[in-house]
């Protein structure tokens, strides 16, 4: 448990004087070539698994003559790249079939089985019990594998769920329980997808700091990325 | 902001589809969603997939 948290680029003002002490902060610019360093005095652990780090930094590197207006804005070059605008996506759409959740299961619930406020609400606890449970494991899924793997597993998952959701008609408990038990398997639909999006934007931005650090200056645009999300 | 975007015209979205065709088909609209944004994940997400990289290459 943590008791005090220092962000990183609040720690960076206070100890820019002696650069040797750090050893945490891995994006820093400095901390970039001493890693370059090692990996030409041949040091595998160092080498990237996929592809190089020169050419992905290569494809983040904006061009030197913005319009003001992206210099104002340091996010707006930002948000040109789809994959950026596809982890936004990601997001919304997410948010979307929470919102179907949230504004669908009540009415059928009334309409189908005759419920109560009571009744619908306890409908809504398999859906949130595996997005609550599930939550976690995906976010180390993330970690382990990549956000790729992960976003397009769960959305492709999903599909065939939400076809599904057409079986329940009117009737009576067994009916029920087979709504309950589709929407279960929705929720852990719902945890997968949850887990990338944030995930993938921070990165995006985080690579883009990375490759241009004259054009965003000290502070990185993090917040401002965070209000978008 | 993206967020909040989608918890507003999602049950919007919902509500109205499920009015004018129906919840079964509410869903199937709903999936049909769901399979364009995992074409787009596999695509955009996490960089360029392998097959495209071997195509340039």
């Amino acid at each position: 448990m943590r008791l005090l948290v220092i962000e990183k680029k609040v720690a960076r003002r206070y100890e820019s004087g002696d650069s040797s002490s750090v050893t945490d902060m891995n994006t820093t610019p400095s901390n970039q070539q001493n890693g370059t360093e090692d990996a030409e005095g041949g040091n595998d652990e160092e080498r990237p698994l996929l592809g190089g780090k020169k050419e992905d930094e290569a494809a983040f590197k904006l061009s030197e003559n913005q319009p003001k207006i992206a210099r104002l804005i340091p996010i707006l070059p930002c948000l040109a790249d789809p994959r950026l605008l596809t982890a936004f996506l990601v997001a919304f759409i997410q948010a979307m079939l929470l919102g179907n959740f949230d504004a669908t299961i009540p009415t059928v619930a009334q309409e189908y089985y005759n419920f109560n406020s009571l009744k619908a609400g306890i409908l809504f606890l398999p859906l949130g019990a595996f997005d609550f449970i599930l939550g976690p494991i995906f976010g180390w899924c993330v970690d382990r594998f990549g956000t790729k793997p992960v976003a397009v597993l769960s959305y492709t998952y999903l599909v065939p769920v939400l076809i599904l959701l057409r079986l329940p008609h009117p009737g009576g408990q067994d009916q029920t329980i087979l709504y309950g038990g589709l929407l279960a398997l929705c929720g852990i639909g719902l945890a997968g997808i949850g887990a990338p999006s944030i995930v993938e934007a921070g990165t995006v931005v985080q690579k883009y700091y990375e490759a241009n650090p004259d054009f965003f200056g000290e502070d990185g645009e993090q917040n401002t990325l965070g209000n978008l999300v | 902001m993206v967020f909040s975007a989608g918890l507003t015209l999602g049950p919007e979205l919902a509500g109205e589809l499920k009015q004018a065709i129906g919840y079964g088909n509410m869903n199937l609209v709903l999936a049909v969603i769901c399979a364009v944004t995992a074409v787009l994940c596999f695509v955009y997400i996490g960089g360029k997939p392998r097959l495209f990289r071997r195509k340039r290459s």
